[in-house]
This record gives C-alpha cells, sequence and structure tokens, in this order.
C-alpha cells in the first residue's frame, strides 16, 4: 500500500476547530503586559516568552505529527520547510518561507510576513529590547527538540523594530539519533 | 473647513488623553487654553446625558459666544469632545466615527494603558487629516 | 468572518499563562497566581468590550450591557450565547454555560496528568485547583468587560462540579452591582 504523503498546511487549517484570532493576540498581548509589570526586566521577559514557547512547543509537536501525517523528518531542510510551510499555517493560519540556507545545511531563516500575534502592536519606548514574538521561538526549539533536534532560534528581523519581515534564524546544534527503528510498514 | 476647532479626548475619569487644534486659523497660545477651558466645563453635561441617551454623538451640547460643544461617547464612556464653528453636522459625525475606529486601534494595542495619553504619531497625524476632510 | 487561528494556539496559551504563573511564578502564592491570571483576562475582556460596542447604540441601561455580555460577547469568544442568565434583582447575576469550552479541555489536558500523584484523591484535588486556577482568566474578561461599559462589579465562577462530570457548569456571580 503506497504510503499516505504529508497532509497540505491550507487542508489541515481548514479542518482544525478554528477561534477568533482577536482572542488569541490579545490575550497574547495581555501575557506580554503582565509579564512586562511583573518582571519590570524587558530581558527578563524575553526569556519568560521563550520558556513558556518552548513548554508549548514540546506539548504542540504530538497535534503536529498526529494531524500533518508527517513522518519523522530526519533531514533538518526538510524539517525546517515542514515547519514553515505546515506547521504555521496548521495553528496560526499563516505561511512562512525557509531562505538563507548556510552551506552545510544546518542554519536557514523561517520568514513570516503576515503574524498575528502582532496584530494592533506598537512598541512603546520603553520596551525597545522586547522581542515581542518571543514565544515564536520557544516553540520552534520546543518542538524540534522532541524530534531530537537540538536548535537555537534567534531573531534576525522584527518588523515591530523596524524592519520588513519577522525573520527567525534556526541552527542546528545537535541531532540526537533516533532511538528505534522506523518500521517498514508504518 | 473650520477655522476654529478644538479636539479633545477625554478618559472615563475624566483625565484629558489628547488634545489638538485643529482649525484652520492661525495657532495662538492663549486661544487654545481657552478652548479647552470651554470644553472642560462642558464635561458635568456630558456625564448627565450620558446615560440618558444610547446615541453615541451628541451634537452641540453646549455654547460659547459664536463656539459649539459636540461630543461622541463610546460604550466604554471615553469621550471624544470638538469645540466648532462650523455647523456641518454630517461631517463632525463622520469625523468623530473615524476617530473612534481610530481609537479602538490604539486601545487594541496590548501596551497601551487604557486612560492613559495617547503619544502615537500615527494617532495624531490620522486625525488631523480627518479634520482636513470633515471639519 | 475575520483572522483566524487555530484552537489549539488558545487552548495552550492559557495552560501555559496558568502553569507560568500558578507553578512558576507563585508556586506557594495561589491568591497571587490567580490575581495575575484575572488581570490578564481583565485587560482582554476591556479592549474587546470596545471593539464589540462599536457599531451598535450605547447601553443606556444595565440589564442592556449585561445581556449584550450574554448574547453578542459571548458568541463572538465561543460562538455560542450564555444558556442561561439569572438575577435576584438586588445586584447579583448569574450566568450560565453548560458546555464551557475551556473547562472542557482541562480533563485532557496532558500537562495536568503529570501533576498528578498516585494518590487518587490528590489527582482530584490537583485537578480541581488547576480548573479554579483556568477559570481565573474567564472571571477576568467578564469583569473587564462590563466595567468597560460602566459597571463595576466583582466576578466570581462557581465550578463545583469538577471535576466530575463531563457536562461542566459554569456560573458567574456579578457582585456590588452599584450605579456610577
Amino acid at each position: 500500500m503506497a504510503p499516505v504523503g504529508p497532509r497540505s498546511g491550507d487542508a489541515i487549517f481548514a479542518n482544525v476547530e478554528r477561534v477568533n484570532a482577536e482572542l488569541f493576540t490579545l490575550t497574547y498581548g495581555a501575557t506580554v503586559r503582565q509579564l512586562l509589570t511583573d518582571l519590570e526586566e524587558v530581558e527578563e521577559v524575553n526569556k519568560q516568552l521563550d520558556q513558556m514557547g518552548y513548554n508549548i512547543g514540546i506539548r504542540l509537536i504530538d497535534e503536529f505529527l498526529a494531524k500533518s501525517n508527517v513522518t519523522r523528518c530526519v533531514d533538518f531542510r526538510e524539517t525546517a520547510e515542514v515547519i514553515a510551510k505546515v506547521g504555521f499555517k496548521m495553528f496560526l493560519g499563516v505561511t512562512a518561507t525557509v531562505s538563507n540556507w548556510d552551506a552545510d545545511g544546518t542554519c536557514c531563516s523561517i520568514i513570516l510576513e503576515d503574524n498575528p500575534l502582532v496584530d494592533f502592536v506598537e512598541l512603546p519606548d520603553t520596551c525597545q529590547g522586547l522581542y515581542y514574538c518571543n514565544i515564536l521561538s520557544g516553540v520552534i526549539r520546543g518542538a524540534l527538540e522532541m524530534v531530537s533536534m537540538k536548535t537555537e532560534v534567534t531573531w534576525i528581523r522584527d518588523v515591530l523594530r523596524g524592519d520588513d519581515a519577522y525573520e527567525l534564524q534556526v541552527k542546528l546544534l545537535k541531532q540526537v539519533p533516533e532511538e528505534y527503528p522506523y518500521k517498514d510498514d508504518e | 473647513m473650520a477655522t476654529t476647532a478644538c479636539f479633545i479626548i477625554v478618559s472615563r475619569n475624566e483625565i484629558p488623553i489628547y488634545e489638538a487644534e485643529v482649525g484652520s486659523a492661525a495657532k495662538r497660545e492663549d486661544a487654545a487654553q481657552l478652548h479647552q477651558f470651554i470644553l472642560h466645563a462642558a464635561l458635568d453635561i456630558v456625564q448627565d446625558l450620558a446615560w440618558t441617551t444610547s446615541a453615541m454623538f451628541l451634537k452641540a451640547i453646549d455654547r460659547f459666544n459664536d463656539l459649539v460643544v459636540s461630543v461622541y461617547v463610546t460604550a466604554g464612556h471615553t469621550r471624544f469632545m470638538l469645540l466648532h464653528d462650523s455647523r456641518n453636522d454630517d461631517g463632525i459625525k463622520s469625523f468623530f466615527q473615524e476617530v473612534h475606529e481610530l481609537y479602538i486601534k490604539i486601545l487594541l494595542n496590548p501596551l497601551y494603558l487604557p486612560g492613559s495619553r495617547i503619544t502615537s504619531s500615527h494617532f495624531d497625524t490620522k486625525v488631523r487629516a480627518l479634520a482636513r476632510k470633515y471639519l | 468572518m475575520g483572522r483566524e487561528v487555530s484552537e489549539s494556539c488558545v487552548d495552550s496559551l492559557l495552560t501555559e499563562i496558568v502553569s507560568t504563573y500558578n507553578n512558576r511564578f507563585y508556586a506557594n502564592k495561589p491568591e497571587l497566581a490567580a490575581r495575575r491570571i484575572e488581570a490578564i483576562g481583565y485587560q482582554v475582556g476591556h479592549q474587546l468590550s470596545e471593539r464589540y460596542t462599536m457599531e451598535r447604540p450605547r447601553f443606556s441601561d444595565h440589564l442592556e450591557a449585561i445581556k449584550f455580555i450574554c448574547k453578542d460577547f459571548w458568541s463572538e469568544l465561543f460562538k455560542k450565547q450564555i444558556d442561561n442568565l439569572k438575577t435576584n434583582h438586588r445586584g447579583t447575576f448569574v450566568l450560565q454555560d453548560n458546555r464551557f469550552r475551556w473547562l472542557s479541555r482541562i480533563s485532557t489536558d496532558p500537562s495536568v496528568e503529570n501533576t498528578e500523584s498516585q494518590d487518587p484523591s490528590a489527582a482530584a484535588e490537583s485537578k480541581a485547583s488547576l480548573a479554579t486556577m483556568h477559570v481565573y482568566f474567564p472571571c477576568g474578561i467578564i469583569r473587564g468587560a462590563l466595567s468597560n461599559l460602566g459597571i463595576p462589579c466583582a466576578v466570581s465562577a462557581d465550578i463545583s462540579n469538577l471535576p466530575a462530570c463531563k457536562e461542566l457548569l459554569l456560573s458567574y456571580s456579578v457582585l456590588s452591582f452599584y450605579d456610577i
């Protein structure tokens, strides 16, 4: 029997339960605001947002694998494409693109032009060091860690800081080999 | 376009959070102060009126010589107040409605503290453009 | 139809907010964690009530505002209305939602399983206290929305049926309901 291919991000997004994006955007925004109030230091807020994202990422990966029919990616290149085309689409309803690969294929950029997290956001002068969307880098790092890829994710461009797009650099640090072999009939 | 038009936004706690002289007359410091004084004096009238009607646009609630005060009260009781010498009610209503949309965008910014001063220069530019268009 | 995101985004964000405040920042001070989670809801309710009332006449009495919360506002957030609205005519309103999405998910939330110990009664207790934490967010939303509409109030939730029954019952009491 021919293996079932991965489903497209559009197809999955069309079938999942969806909610009003404003509720999500504003809830995230209110969380950032609350963290700024509680932690005072912008650096510390960046860290906590990343940590929250990481925790979300390690949980979301299961839903992602189950709904997308993606068999575990071994190749980092392929994985990055799947995150951008399927992952972003099925959760946030937007597609990202992958570019800026380095020569040995261990570092690339995920570029997001449309980002529902930042609708309505304008950074005040007091928050200049804030990586408002830092939860996203945490989600990617957490999810990849669950498929045995240790990565470092950093912001290269940020529209809230005056750039023309959101760009996250994903760098593969270490790939832990799978503990069990794939079965042919899967 | 109106020669005199002074626009302010007052928060539900009666604190002014935005002010702009948007008339075509030359800017004079003392005139601006007088305008704001008249608007603040009209606040009490607005307070009483707001619970007696469900209309957002309350036209000509107060007068001072040839100047008229018109007001727009949002569901959250933020007050847009305009002191003007023109009699173009439709234009004033459209001005208020479009400023309301701009104001909601400010309010939806999670990093804007409701009731605090509106410092966005983008907002200021847009409000002045709307004043030129409608008043 | 406006922009949408997958429901998992909101669910996992809420779960993470609760766990950040309840398990990490204020592990031994649940009342402080509760206050922060409520404050996050308050801001969202405040913002959304202004937004969803843009196209309609302003409320001239309190009952109209409460009805708006039960119908239009709740539908925007949860795609359904409040099932039942009761009042004692002395300023307390009880809003009842028989299928509240955010709570019906807690029982299947894997992060809850992790916090369970071997002792079944301790497990039930931990589940119930986690559910209580989750409820501060919608309480905050309601309080934020009503406050913005000129109705200062206290909002509390009764989820005493958790986690035993599957049909979850959630009620809100709007207290100290007075004229401004």
